[in-house]
């Protein structure tokens, strides 16, 4: 998990609204985009979001902690399928009360993101670094930029007043609400206070994915670097061992 | 936590309650309504009633109680960073925020433990692009196989070794190099499942079916049902 699932009933209507409408535009684009592929590429984004769904099984920690493959997924299908697979995934753990159903469409635009910039990442990095550091960098640069998505909703969310707020004071005016005084003060404690409780989960969380997918990408590279899609690369050669033979001496 | 799946799975095609038998389209306009309602209230009173009418809903439709209860906390633990950050000295803000987040958790997993999954994507893939409608039934199904070997991917990886030693670190690497195994698998599933499509004559959507939308008997109650959340919900908002 390296973002916290927003759950229902903590964003303003009008933001998770716009969530659902910019998730269903970039869908619908890239689903134009991807028309004329091959029923075997919609299998493969069908597998690969099964992958990042099963890999949440494996629990990393207390409270569900788990990875979200998200940037890895980026790099194997690219970034408008990886936002796909974001989506799918999202949708299908709502179902299951991990993320809120109104907040799939934020959801999906924070984690596709991550998928999108690690393969735009990769691919610059591919050719400059071994597959290894390559992956790492590049996961650990979708989540950062995921991270920095997060932050601006959460911020949003900070800044809107909560539902004790909303609530008309007796006897008084309908504009009246029941907003403290120091409301820019207050906004940037709430803020402050999210960004403390989650920024240790998310360190951890970056670390780990970036590790995993640096293992994956390695792998990947030795064993069938075509599936890569920067595999200009060469495999890497076998490391040569030093022979202490009879014949070699 | 995402053996969930298969366990929801099971309880929505092996049920065979009056709500198991309801239409899927009935049941998702109740689960709309209740979210709705949910989201958009601030009466603490509203939201405990709908949250006590959900549970009802489970109660009734002979949801396995433990694990149900295992699937609505999660909503509540994200929830509580959230509140956290807006303490604000009374209760009431939190409890707006955790009732609306479990009431609607809770909403959606017994939408789902009583709906088979290919009656419940059915009508969310006449609404989303046909591609990503598609997606969603093909990762679903691919998701028993893949978390199958994942299991036995994580034994195998314990028994050799490669959960144990070194640090940290080392054993996410390890884990990824592993899953690299997984990811191979899904490219050749990929390949066989779509020479599969191509010999069963794939017409470009996996399921035309139109059986989500079947009425049955029993469809009123889900919908009156509906009717009273919305209703109530609007009754709260105006209440002083």
């Amino acid at each position: 998990m390296s973002h916290l699932h927003l759950p229902d009933g903590v964003l303003p209507w009008w933001l998770w609204v716009s969530g659902f409408l910019a998730a269903g535009l970039l869908l619908a684009i890239i689903s134009r985009r991807h028309r004329e592929d091959r029923s075997d590429r919609l299998a493969l984004v069908g597998a690969l979001s099964a992958l990042m769904l099963a890999a949440m099984a494996l629990p990393l920690g207390p409270l569900g902690y788990h990875l979200s493959l998200a940037p890895l997924v980026g790099m194997l299908l690219g970034g408008g399928l990886g936002f796909v697979s974001a989506c799918v995934v999202n949708a299908i753990l709502a179902l299951l009360g991990h993320g809120g159903v109104t907040v799939i469409g934020l959801n999906a635009l924070i984690t596709g993101l991550a998928a999108a910039l690690a393969s735009r990442a990769y691919r610059l990095l591919a050719h400059r670094a071994r597959p290894f550091w390559a992956a790492a960098i590049a996961a650990m640069t979708g989540l950062v930029g995921s991270l920095a998505a997060w932050l601006v909703v959460v911020g949003i969310a900070s800044a809107t007043p909560g539902p004790g707020e909303m609530r008309l004071q007796p006897k008084h005016d309908v504009e009246d609400l029941a907003l403290p005084r120091d409301t820019h003060g207050i906004v940037w404690q709430r803020f402050g206070r999210l960004v403390v409780l989650s920024l240790p989960f998310w360190i951890v969380g970056t670390l780990a994915e970036a590790a995993v997918a640096g293992g994956t990408v390695q792998f990947l590279a030795r064993v069938n670097p075509s599936l890569l899609p920067a595999h200009a690369r060469e495999p890497e050669k076998p490391l040569e061992r030093r022979s202490t033979s009879p014949e070699r001496a | 936590m995402n053996l969930d799946v298969a366990i929801v799975d099971y309880w929505a095609s092996s049920g065979r309650s009056a709500w198991h038998r309801s239409s899927a389209g009935a049941k998702i306009v109740l689960v709309a309504a209740l979210i709705g309602g949910a989201v958009f209230s601030n009466s603490v009173i509203f939201l405990a009633s709908a949250y006590a009418l959900v549970w009802l809903l489970v109660l009734v439709s002979g949801l396995p109680i433990v694990p149900v209860i295992g699937l609505a906390i999660y909503p509540a633990l994200f929830t509580l960073v959230f509140v956290a950050s807006r303490w604000d000295g009374t209760w009431t803000t939190p409890t707006i925020y955790l009732l609306r987040a479990l009431c609607a958790g809770l909403a959606a997993v017994w939408l789902v433990g009583t709906t088979p999954y290919p009656d419940l994507f059915a009508p969310i893939s006449r609404i989303v692009p046909r591609f990503v409608g598609d997606a969603l039934f093909l990762s679903y199904r691919a998701f028993f196989t893949l978390a199958n070997k994942l299991v036995r991917l994580s034994v195998a990886l314990r028994l050799r070794g490669g959960w144990g030693k070194g640090g940290m670190m080392r054993r996410l690497t390890n884990l990824g190099q592993g899953l690299g195994t997984l990811v191979l698998f899904s490219f050749e599933r990929s390949q066989r499942v779509y020479a599969i499509m191509e010999l069963r004559g794939h017409s470009g959507r996996v399921c035309g079916c139109r059986h989500w939308a079947t009425h049955t008997q029993l469809d009123w109650v889900p919908i009156v049902l509906a009717a009273l959340v919305i209703v109530a919900a609007f009754w709260s908002r105006s209440a002083p």
